[in-house]
């Protein structure tokens, strides 16, 4: 029987419900609720001190919360169940420098007895062309985070968490180690979660967002949510000591810039924002750094972000739950009640092209989803029938999941 | 946990080998001296004399005691600050380093993601190098022992009582180790910080072992011997003298120099009603029973440590 640990299985990856941590006096971590669905790619971005490293270690099992818990997949992270099923890449990729690379993947197994996969770390090392015998102190920065991937994603995790796994990378090398990280995503179907101060090079790879502020979550969902829900009004104000247009203020306005006659603001539509002035769908880079400018604007936490209600006499959440287990595409998110906005120009005379660029991604974001299934598939399908002797390319080929497998049942 | 041991092995393998390098060496050079030493005995028949005896057979041997300690004297300490030092060198270089290094440097944190749980982990981390400890420390307090009886109480000087032969002796030196182990571990789990945690290492040990020096005669109820009249009678060399004084009548204890400033010595006892004197000592007989209780206390201590260590990773880490 094959669990599919992935996207369309509809299951929970993290739930965290209040989760607080204190340091001393400190609240590095305070109130935080979300829900990240299976098989997303995640960002987590946020300032320094945000907390972002306080959350994974919380989700991850290292640290226990202060207050509030935190469930993934169900299970709590610190017992063995959740924790065979985490792994966790802290900043920094700490490893032994005095042990070779071969006993680094050993220590591997020895740490994951049940459910290591020594054809998939090995996998990943010589695909780095990293010697075996070289000592992981004496690698370079790109070859010693393949090595520390290699650990990570040998013990087959279902969700797999990285602080900063770019950080220290040389352009190149990032570009590498994040299109791996993508390629073992859509193999395995992995959860992943992403912090990174690098804003630029989240988008476009993930898919859902968390963002903290101060040890709270700013904004949380999917991204195409997230982006959908704010527009970014660029025009000529009044006079130069008018503010903004009221028009515009009726808005949620998360951060606005003038200069001279020109603003620009970015808003969360409360409603059409038709207006003398260019109203365009904002980058996630664009999007993040507005809300890093400004700390007080107030948190946005999508639907798809929202715990699931544990209790029955919720039956309003629990119908607009009903649909949130099958898989979603990613052209069609949307908060209900609030239009979705093209990708770009929202006024319109430039409507029309815009459905149908539209139209366009929408196509080629399916045929991606129905690949993505099937090699999925086919790698589940492999590990149960061929588990021995013949290992084909790919997702099949790394005796993982079985442990995965037994968890779920 | 076999995998987790050979981590263990694997990440401590220098100090381990260091650990045996001592022991063989040490163990060489004891039996070297313990040769020697016996031959010296033998061919000058000093075996139990000591350098100011009694004994009828120790007589005329004082030159030949005197040259037995000048040549073999600082040898024998030498073994005995060995054995004396180990508990410290186990302490501070295995285990203080053995979680602050981790901590140190954030390797904990790619062990602690992992599926083994914290709590075996350092169960791993501690029971590999507390059976080195173990096996170092009894190996080297057997051969010590196997000297010492050659070599050691009156012909040397070297008494079971004195504090180098004391620490050296049978379970004492092993659970010494396990001490200095556990609060080596205890305190790179609480300070983080290798150094810091050695430093600690090194003086609480230092104050447990003076700590113990001053408790341990109090560890069993000491025998009083009574000297009464102009008895010639001398204390055994072999028995640990703690205190002495005066003897009433009546059986009260008075302090020794209770007439000292007096200038009619005899009459002053007198007029006290001093009828004897009296020497509370610790026989030689008494020595297993010490040595097995102070070991009992230090390994008790042990264990709280090490408890205090496993609450503390409960703790922080599930």
């Amino acid at each position: 029987m094959v669990f599919p640990t992935g996207r369309a299985s509809g299951r929970t990856a993290i739930e965290a419900v209040g989760l607080g941590k204190r340091y001393r006096r400190r609240w590095a971590l305070r109130d935080c609720t979300f829900r990240l669905p299976a098989g997303r790619i995640c960002a987590l971005a946020g300032p320094n001190g945000a907390g972002k490293s306080t959350l994974l270690s919380l989700v991850s099992g290292l640290a226990r919360p202060a207050e509030g818990a935190v469930r993934v997949f169900g299970a709590d992270p610190a017992e063995p169940a959740g924790r065979a099923g985490i792994a966790y890449l802290t900043q920094g990729k700490p490893l032994y420098p005095r042990l070779t690379v071969a006993e680094t993947l050993r220590m591997g197994r020895a740490l994951n007895p049940v459910g290591w996969s020594r054809e998939r770390a090995e996998g990943l090392v010589r695909e780095g062309r990293v010697p075996l015998d070289a000592r992981v102190g004496s690698l370079s920065g790109g070859q010693r985070t393949r090595v520390a991937l290699a650990v990570a994603l040998g013990k087959c995790p279902e969700l797999l968490l990285l602080d900063e796994p770019l950080a220290d990378l040389d352009p190149l090398v990032r570009h590498q180690v994040a299109a791996l990280l993508m390629a073992q995503a859509a193999e395995h179907g992995t959860t992943i979660v992403m912090a990174s101060h690098l804003l630029a090079e989240l988008d476009g790879v993930c898919d859902y967002l968390l963002v903290l502020g101060e040890g709270r979550v700013r904004l949380a969902g999917e991204v195409d949510d997230v982006i959908g829900a704010h527009s970014l009004l660029m025009g000529e104000r009044g006079g130069p000591g008018a503010g903004l247009p009221p028009r515009i203020a009726a808005h949620t306005v998360v951060e606005a810039q003038v200069s001279g006659r020109r603003f620009a603001a970015m808003v969360r539509r409360q409603g059409p924002v038709d207006g003398p002035w260019e109203a365009v769908e904002p980058s996630l880079e664009e999007l993040l750094l507005a809300y890093l400018r400004a700390p007080d604007a107030p948190a946005l936490i999508a639907p798809s972000a929202e715990p699931i209600p544990r209790r029955s006499h919720a039956p309003a959440r629990t119908g607009r739950g009903a649909g949130r287990g099958e898989p979603r595409l990613r052209h069609k998110p949307g908060i209900p009640g609030m239009p979705r906005n093209g990708p770009r120009h929202q006024d319109g005379t430039d409507q029309q092209q815009h459905n149908g660029a539209s139209d366009t991604s929408s196509a080629t974001d399916m045929s991606e989803t129905s690949d993505m299934t099937g090699v999925t598939g086919t790698g589940n399908t492999s590990d149960t029938s061929d588990t021995s002797g013949h290992h084909g390319h790919g997702g099949g080929s790394d005796n993982c999941g079985r442990r995965g497998k037994g968890a779920a049942a | 946990m076999r995998g987790l041991l050979w981590l263990v092995w694997r990440q401590h393998r220098v100090a381990f080998v260091v650990l045996l390098a001592l022991m063989v060496a040490g163990g060489v050079y004891m039996a070297v001296l313990r040769g020697r030493m016996s031959g010296f005995l033998d061919s000058h028949h000093i075996a139990g004399c000591s350098l100011i005896s009694l004994d009828p057979h120790c007589a005329g041997t004082q030159n030949a005691v005197d040259a037995f300690r000048a040549s073999y004297g600082s040898q024998l300490r030498l073994a005995e600050m060995l054995l004396m030092a180990l508990p410290f060198l186990v302490g501070i270089f295995i285990g203080a380093p053995l979680l602050a290094r981790e901590l140190e440097s954030g390797t904990h944190k790619l062990v602690l993601t992992q599926s083994v749980g914290p709590l075996r982990w350092l169960a791993a981390k501690i029971a590999l190098p507390a059976a080195a400890a173990v096996v170092t420390s009894a190996a080297l307090a057997a051969v010590f022992m196997w000297l010492w009886q050659v070599g050691g109480e009156e012909v040397s000087g070297s008494y079971w009582y004195s504090t180098t032969a004391y620490g050296s002796l049978g379970p004492v030196p092993v659970a010494q180790c396990l001490l200095g182990l556990a609060v080596g571990t205890l305190a790179g789990l609480l300070l983080r910080r290798t150094v810091v945690s050695m430093a600690v290492t090194l003086g609480v040990m230092g104050a447990v072992s003076l700590a113990l020096q001053q408790l341990r005669p109090y560890l069993m109820a000491p025998t009083t011997v009574v000297f009464r009249g102009n008895e010639s009678q001398q204390l055994k060399d072999t028995s640990w003298f703690l205190e002495q004084g005066h003897l009433t009548g009546t059986g009260s204890r008075m302090p020794t120099g209770l007439c000292a400033a007096d200038p009619s010595y005899e009459s002053c006892l007198r007029s006290h009603n001093v009828v004897a004197s009296y020497v509370d000592q610790h026989p030689v007989s008494h020595h297993w029973q010490l040595a097995w209780t102070e070991s009992g206390i230090v390994l008790v201590l042990a264990v709280v440590a090490t408890v205090i260590a496993f609450r503390v990773m409960k703790r922080r880490h599930g």
